[in-house]
């Protein structure tokens, strides 16, 4: 079956790809295996070793190559399925309501990454009017008429 | 040398600036600890702003042992001004042009200076020079005046009374001025092909607005009267420099796959059209002040981030010092001191010898003429006598008085005074402290308890914790009533946009002992309120203890979060604010609010890296940078297995990059 490979630069953890070096190669499935986690076989080339990254059509899914054994004139593949990239239409899609997000954040709600440090930052208001004692009156009180 | 921080107060500007240099240490430990603020007032020569230490000719006062003090000092023209604070020995400070001293008051682990100058007036540059190691607590010095870190842009204000770039600004900000715009977007779909766009504005108005027109640059910057001065930097945590030209076309939402945008954020207000009136419109509108087609005055709070712009983390310091307004109100005291049981005002400072040895006097008192008139009194003339007392306010700004007068009743005696003294009429005034303005520091949670307390601390009547939220975007005032009645009793009133929202007892007269029993009834009345006032110290001790407990085990404290620090802070360093008896002139002499805040630290990361807290619900395609989501349902038309869902829903719980 076919297999586009590729070489993918961006963490696992995105929602994009950066896809270059593309090179369409010819696999077959080694033994009986998850669809989501396939082993495969192809024919030995050296560019094999500088992909990260395949698309195989007929799963219709994008996969992390994990792991590469290389075997004669063989190399097995073992895939692991990008399901952030696979489905990532789906997931744009998709409702959610945000924990964390950089881009719709409310600054009002406790944010568990400031930290405390140790010690007070003080402000001092001082209003205008003083007490100022010695211009205090003595008083004064009797009985009399 | 350590490293100490000033905070500096949040406070407006005045036509009446007033300095405040706040600070303690420990006295008796060889030490010094200078401040310096160059200041510019009339006739100011430049070339003093460039004396790093000592007096105005850079020469170091190498004789002022002093007390924590505040020096002025002047020549010629100019005006040059100092805060030296030292340790030990004594006291000094100096008046100069436009200046003079108030309020100076120390003991004996700190001081708390205060000084006036009028405006047109300009500060720049902040020296500290800290030497020793000795335990200092942090040194406040805030002033309603503006206060620059940049020369020119205080020579700027002095000569023409505007700031021409806020961002020098140190203690606050002027809200028109300060400006960024940060942008960060691919144009063609891959990140590698990133800009980065970090911009700061100086301008009097500037404004964003959508042109559907435009494709790809779809927001456009407008400014009032291309006054705008621009500041760019390649990264945000770099020192941005000035440019001449800047683009006036940003890329604020994502356009399918070729424009993507990583990071869009600013802080200036941004417009949309609608079936009224166009962005442009409602843009142009904001900046001129002028209506737009529609008829319609467009202000900030019809831009589409305004709610985003309020809540941002900028510091919000728009405060304005009241001025002092006595302004005085009655019925407050019913009570008619007209005749038969009358007080008298006899004055300050000597007055009380005058009056009471004129009473001694038996060419002016006869003795058996005044017991002749204090027979219904068993012949005891200080039966007659009910009370002697000194409050620390002049009797005419509690009372209304008649007119002045040399005799004074004992019974039926007609008892000579000695001096003019003027008779009570009503206790029908109240003394008014002045009013400020609180606004928001942080403009997030920490602005409110427990992270932040407040305390005022009110002359004669002691310390007390105040609801932040009851007094926060509010005008607050202060004002005493003094009952003459109750022998100098006084309630101080806190109000919040004129509603009264709290009152305190306390008391500001000094019993005079008169005769023997008053003596030991003041002694009591000290002694019992000394009591009560250990009995809210070991309270406070308590709290300061509760802190204590968490600063030694500091280590476990600062690595939790904000968020789990202790509920209650206590003020964390002890004052007189003033017992509820007659030791109140020992206190502090203006009502004072103090801000409290657990010092926190925020990473400057934070929002690129892993976002800000958000509880918002939309689509996952409308957040941009990072995303870590508390609910998630996939949308219809999902092709997957179960497990890919569920790794899905695990990857979005522990946060993902969106774009």
């Amino acid at each position: 079956m076919q297999i586009d490979f590729y070489r993918n630069t961006v963490p696992k953890n995105r929602l994009y790809r950066t896809l270059t070096g593309h090179l369409t190669s010819v696999g077959h499935i080694k033994e009986a295996t998850d669809v989501l986690n396939p082993i495969i076989t192809v024919a030995y080339n050296a560019y094999h070793i500088n992909i990260n990254y395949c698309y195989i059509p007929d799963f219709g899914r994008y996969y992390f190559i994990n792991d590469y054994i290389i075997d004669g004139d063989t190399v097995t593949l073992k895939l692991h399925v990008d399901v952030l990239y696979t489905y990532r239409e789906q997931i744009l899609n998709s409702q959610c309501i945000a924990a964390r997000s950089s881009s719709h954040y409310n600054v009002n709600l406790i944010d568990n990454m400031i930290r405390a440090e140790e010690g007070y930052r003080y402000n001092f208001t001082k209003f205008p009017y003083t007490f100022d004692p010695s211009k205090g009156d003595y008083i004064l009180i009797t009985t009399g008429g | 040398m350590a490293d100490r921080s000033i905070n500096w107060g949040p406070n407006g500007f005045n036509e009446k600036g007033v300095i405040n240099v706040i600070g303690e240490c420990n006295i008796g430990e060889q030490s010094h600890y200078n401040i310096h603020v160059y200041s510019k007032g009339l006739g100011f020569d430049p070339s003093f702003h460039y004396s790093t230490d000592g007096d105005e000719n850079g020469n170091f006062i190498s004789n002022l042992e002093k007390y924590p003090c505040f020096v002025l000092n002047s020549t010629g023209t100019g005006q040059y001004l100092v805060n030296k604070l030292f340790t030990p020995s004594s006291f000094s400070s100096s008046i100069v042009n436009n200046f003079s001293g108030k309020g100076i008051y120390k003991d004996s682990n700190g001081v708390h200076t205060e000084s006036e100058c009028q405006s047109p007036f300009a500060i720049w540059g902040i020296c500290t020079d800290i030497g020793g190691d000795y335990p200092w607590t942090d040194t406040v010095l805030s002033s309603n005046l503006p206060i620059f870190d940049d020369a020119q842009v205080a020579d700027d204000y002095y000569n023409t009374g505007i700031i021409t770039d806020g961002r020098h600004l140190i203690n606050g900000h002027i809200e028109s001025q300060k400006y960024f715009l940060n942008d960060v977007f691919t144009t063609s779909g891959d990140p590698a092909d990133k800009t980065e766009r970090y911009y700061q504005f100086s301008a009097k108005k500037l404004a964003l607005y959508k042109d559907d027109t435009l494709t790809g640059l779809n927001v456009v910057l407008t400014s009032y009267n291309e006054d705008v001065i621009a500041f760019s930097a390649d990264d945000p945590n770099d020192e941005y420099e000035r440019v001449s030209t800047y683009p006036d076309t940003w890329i604020r939402e994502n356009q399918g796959s070729k424009y993507l945008v990583y990071l869009w954020d600013t802080n200036i207000y941004y417009f949309e059209g609608d079936e009224n009136a166009t962005g442009k419109q409602k843009a142009d509108s904001f900046c001129s002040g002028l209506p737009a087609p529609d008829g319609k005055f467009y202000d900030k709070e019809d831009a589409v981030n305004f709610k985003e712009i309020a809540q941002r983390e900028n510091i919000d310091l728009n405060g304005v010092i009241g001025e002092v307004v006595n302004v005085t109100e009655t019925g407050l005291s019913p009570t008619d001191w007209g005749a038969g049981v009358r007080a008298y005002a006899l004055g300050s400072g000597t007055a009380k010898n005058v009056v009471i040895n004129a009473l001694f006097n038996e060419t002016s008192n006869p003795v058996n003429d005044i017991l002749n008139g204090v027979k219904l009194f068993d012949s005891n003339a200080f039966n007659a006598i009910q009370g002697l007392f000194r409050i620390a306010v002049p009797a005419s700004d509690i009372c209304t008085l008649d007119a002045g007068t040399t005799q004074y009743k004992i019974g039926s005696f007609t008892a000579e005074a000695g001096k003019t003294i003027y008779p009570i009429r009503a206790n029908n005034k109240i003394i008014n402290c002045g009013q400020h303005l609180f606004k928001r520091t942080y403009n997030d949670y920490r602005d409110y308890e427990p992270y932040c307390k407040l305390f005022v601390i009110l002359p004669y009547c002691g310390t007390y914790p105040v609801p932040i939220s009851a007094v926060i975007d509010k005008t607050v005032k202060i004002t005493y009533a003094v009952s003459i009645g109750a022998g100098g009793a006084c309630t101080a009133y806190l109000y919040a946009d004129n509603c009264l929202i709290a009152s305190y007892d306390g008391n500001m007269g000094e019993q005079i002992p008169f005769v023997a029993t008053d003596r030991a009834s003041q002694v009591s009345s000290v002694m019992r309120n000394v009591s009560q006032g250990l009995t809210g110290s070991l309270v406070a001790a308590q709290g300061l203890g509760g802190n204590a407990h968490a600063l030694l085990s500091g280590g476990t404290m600062i690595a939790e979060s904000i968020a789990n620090m202790p509920q209650s802070m206590a003020l964390g360093y002890m004052t007189r604010g003033g017992y509820s008896s007659n030791l109140g002139d020992f206190g502090v002499m203006s009502p004072t609010f103090v801000f409290q805040w657990q010092k926190s630290v925020v990473p400057a990361n934070e929002i690129a890296l892993i976002g800000k807290p958000s509880n918002k619900g939309s689509a996952v395609g409308n957040f941009a940078g990072f995303l870590l989501v508390a609910a998630f349902n996939m949308a219809n038309g999902f092709g997957g297995t179960d497990t890919e869902l569920e790794e899905i829903y695990s990857l979005l719980r522990s946060g993902v990059y969106v774009s």
